[in-house]
């Protein structure tokens, strides 16, 4: 049943004291895929990295990591990921080059050529003391150590916070590579372009708990689309049309929200009625995290 | 100008509370050191010969005048205080200051912290002086506080504050100097190495000037010597004060003038680029040595000194010491005949260096706690680290820093005492660091028991070296209950000199550490790395 996956948590629970940082979690990481990892701040995806990574001990639950148990086989399933986490903290008095082979040879499988690689792609210069480098630069050395290794497995934790735009496309296309010889990616991130370009898979973590999960576009069929248009006449029962929300009319003109899969029949009402001027917008991730990062979690 | 220097007095609010957590150690230490000698003296030397004795063993010895000073004057217990406490405690006030001024300065810049200040309403200068006024505060608290408790157990009024004083302006002249490395280095680590080294130059520089012929002008190159020159319980000379205000008043100067043309996070000396390749240190182990090699070479380096400074102590001690009831009993050997009187102080000095050694150790198995605390163990372990390797990484060199330190200390005082022909056996002494070593184990298996388990409750092991040391140093004189005295491991350790020397407590403070060190792994496996 496992098999096919690399990641496979479920009912996971982990409390700190009082405090319940997850509550029964599951999780599933196809082999191969990217999977988006989101969540607002201090939602768990930190705590459920840890627990994968045999940081920290679960309280209860099952966690199939690469067909074993993070806990208990750590330095046996290690050699076959790595991890880059959202601030990295680096020894002072070594360069970023001799963190970056401290990191990579830990975990064995080390590439020569993919490192050099690597350092020229993000414009690294490894003789610098890793006390002068910027967030940034610091961020890059563990993206450079994690993907000059030849594992299965990445676990990225908000991997580009603080990487100009620049970088953020080396990044990615560097992701995309990982991808297209198989690898299987965890990304957890804030950024939605980056997830929108990478990510196959997503599932969105609140409260501990994982209250969405599922490919994107799915999850833009779920969503609204922005209409606003302005019509010969407005017909009277357009408040009764399926998937409508936010309608506001003001004379010939109307503007709201559509469920994305009324879409075609929202739009055949409106070119029966006469169309004078016509824009819809589709829906935004961004708008489609902030409702399920607000909204309390539905049943 | 006077808007560079805004927002200092709000800054200077926070920062005296901040450093008053950090000075208030070093202010009991020196406090500690200047009431004890008062007190102790009139129970060791209470008779005008015992006092004669004293003055003569003193100046019999060159290693108490490389480490306290020349005597001017051991015949009353104001002349004994100020002896022991003048360059020692002026020594400790300074370290303090240079902490403060780096630590409110410079670590700031280095964390990120004084961007944010200095983003406000803040002056340029304000930074730099909220950190040198902290550490004159601090200072002239540590003189104060010394000078009123030595009055109020009874010593004169102006050797007290003459002491106080010279302590003060000591620890004052070296928050300028922190202030100047804290412009030159490009990070404040390097900044307080630069400070703490200075200090310890000038240091060596008076010790030599006081004890090698023909180098007293020596003295004046150094502020500790300066310092020396107030002749406090003799003459009480204010004059030399004045010289090192002056001194610290120029330093001062050149670090404001240095800050005013640095760039913000960066010193006068660059950072050189380093390797891009890690080479041998790209195994855990390498890692773990790399961390820590600074630890390891400032510390065998002091015991290097330790021992050798011991070694010549005990040259002359068993002879001119040895009729002294008092001073047998300050050093727990109550009762030894004359003949192994040098033994017994011998085995009392390696008690209290391996109690340093403990605190060595404890400090080698903690760093891996700190590296955890900045989230530097993460990415370790997600790689093909078991924590079992990770955590050895460490406790092998904590043990094996700490069992060399004591071999050399054991094997130093051994040379040195054999050369100057004493009568200790040199087998016997080093036979006697060797079983030194099972009861500091104990200490620092505390600290990798605590470390591994429960990182929260780390300050036991520094209660256990703390109690460990009082109990040495106190407990003989105090006349305590052997009950008491057993609770320091020290207390169990064999005899080396006697004949049929039973090594039960050897084996019992063995099977302790081991218990402990096992403790340590068993918890480092199972507890949580990191859960914030």
């Amino acid at each position: 049943m496992m098999t096919e996956n690399v990641i496979e948590i479920q009912n996971l629970n982990k409390s700190f004291g009082k405090f319940k940082a997850l509550s029964n979690l599951s999780l599933s990481v196809k082999k191969g895929e990217v999977h988006g990892f989101l969540g607002p701040n201090g939602s768990g995806k930190s705590t459920t990295i840890r627990v994968l990574l045999g940081l920290l001990k679960a309280d209860s639950g099952a966690i199939n990591l690469l067909g074993g148990n993070p806990w208990k086989q750590v330095a046996q399933l290690h050699k076959n990921l790595a991890y880059v986490p959202g601030d990295v903290s680096l020894w002072p008095d070594l360069t970023g080059g001799e963190a970056i082979d401290i990191l990579a040879k830990l975990r064995g499988n080390f590439d020569e050529e993919r490192r050099e690689q690597l350092i020229k792609s993000f414009e690294l210069d490894p003789t610098k003391k890793s006390r002068t480098y910027s967030k940034g630069n610091r961020q890059k050395v563990a993206i450079i150590a994690a993907l000059c290794s030849n594992v299965d497995l990445y676990i990225l934790d908000e991997p580009t916070s603080g990487l100009d735009p620049l970088m953020e496309a080396v990044f990615q296309q560097e992701i995309l590579k990982e991808k297209k010889a198989g690898k299987t990616v965890l990304l957890s991130s804030h950024i939605m372009s980056e997830v929108e370009a990478l990510a196959d898979h997503i599932s969105i973590i609140r409260d501990g708990t994982i209250i969405e999960t599922g490919s994107l576009s799915d999850m833009r069929q779920q969503s609204y689309s922005k209409v606003s248009a302005e019509l010969r006449a407005i017909p009277p029962d357009i408040k009764q049309a399926a998937g409508v929300k936010n309608l506001v009319i003001d004379g010939n003109h109307l503007s709201c929200s559509i469920e994305t899969n009324e879409l075609e029949n929202f739009m055949k009402i409106l070119a029966n009625n006469g169309i004078k001027s016509l824009v819809t917008e589709p829906p935004s991730l961004e708008e489609l995290f902030k409702k399920k990062y607000e909204n309390p979690i539905e049943q | 100008m006077k808007n560079k220097f805004e927002g200092t007095l709000v800054l200077y609010k926070v920062a005296l509370r901040l450093s008053f957590k950090a000075a208030l150690p070093w202010i009991i230490g020196v406090v500690l050191l200047a009431v004890s000698s008062q007190v102790a003296y009139a129970n060791i030397f209470p008779t005008p010969e015992d006092q004669r004795n004293l003055a003569m063993a003193v100046q019999a010895n060159p290693a108490f005048s490389l480490v306290f000073g020349n005597a001017d004057n051991l015949l009353t217990a104001e002349g004994f205080t100020a002896w022991r406490t003048v360059v020692l405690g002026s020594f400790l006030v300074s370290m303090m200051s240079i902490l403060i001024v780096t630590k409110q300065s410079r670590a700031k810049e280095d964390s990120g912290e004084e961007e944010l200040i200095a983003s406000s309403v803040v002056g340029r200068y304000a930074i730099i002086t909220v950190a040198i006024a902290a550490a004159f505060s601090a200072s002239i608290i540590a003189g104060v506080t010394v000078a009123a408790s030595l009055i109020a157990t009874g010593a004169g009024v102006d050797s007290s504050v003459a002491l106080g004083a010279t302590l003060a302006t000591s620890g004052m002249v070296f928050a300028t100097v922190a202030a100047l490395c804290s412009q030159l280095a490009s990070h404040s680590r390097a900044a307080t190495s630069f400070a703490v080294t200075f200090l310890g130059f000038t240091y060596l520089l008076r010790g030599v000037a006081d004890t090698v012929d023909g180098a007293s002008w020596m003295a004046v190159l150094s502020p500790l010597g300066w310092a020396q020159k107030t002749e406090v319980s003799t003459t009480n000379t204010y004059a030399p004060l004045f010289v090192l205000l002056i001194i610290g008043l120029i330093i001062m100067t050149v670090a404001y003038l240095m800050r005013s043309r640095r760039d913000f996070g960066q010193g006068l000396i660059a950072d050189t680029p380093g390797h891009a390749r890690a080479g041998r240190d790209g195994t855990i182990q390498g890692l773990a040595f790399r961390l820590q090699r600074s630890t390891i070479i400032g510390w065998t380096l002091a015991f290097v000194f330790i021992g050798a400074t011991f070694g010549y102590l005990l040259t002359s001690v068993g002879d001119t010491f040895g009729a002294n009831e008092g001073l047998s009993k300050f050093i727990g050997a109550e009762g030894a005949s004359n003949i192994n009187f040098a033994f017994e102080f011998a085995k009392t000095l390696l008690t209290i260096i391996g109690i340093i050694v403990a605190a060595y150790g404890t400090q080698v198995i903690f760093r891996l706690l700190n590296e955890e605390n900045s989230h530097r163990i993460e990415p370790l372990l997600s790689g093909a680290v078991t924590r079992r390797r990770l955590f050895s990484s460490h406790v092998i060199i904590a043990l094996a820093g700490t069992f060399s330190s004591l071999t050399i200390v054991g094997v130093l005082i051994a040379a040195i005492t054999h050369i100057n022909n004493t009568n200790i056996e040199s087998v016997e002494v080093i036979l006697q660091a060797l079983l030194t070593i099972p009861a500091m184990l104990v200490l620092v298996g505390i600290g990798i028991a605590s470390a591994g388990m429960r990182p929260s409750l780390r300050g036991i092991a520094w209660v256990g070296i703390a109690v460990s040391f009082g109990l040495t140093i106190l407990g003989p004189i105090l006349q305590m209950d052997d009950k008491i005295l057993a609770v320091s491991p020290f207390w169990h350790v064999a005899d080396a000199s006697a004949s049929n020397t039973s090594l039960l407590g050897t084996v019992v403070l063995l099977s302790i550490s081991l218990c402990l060190i096992t403790a340590g792994y068993v918890g480092y496996r199972n507890r949580d790395i990191a859960r914030t």
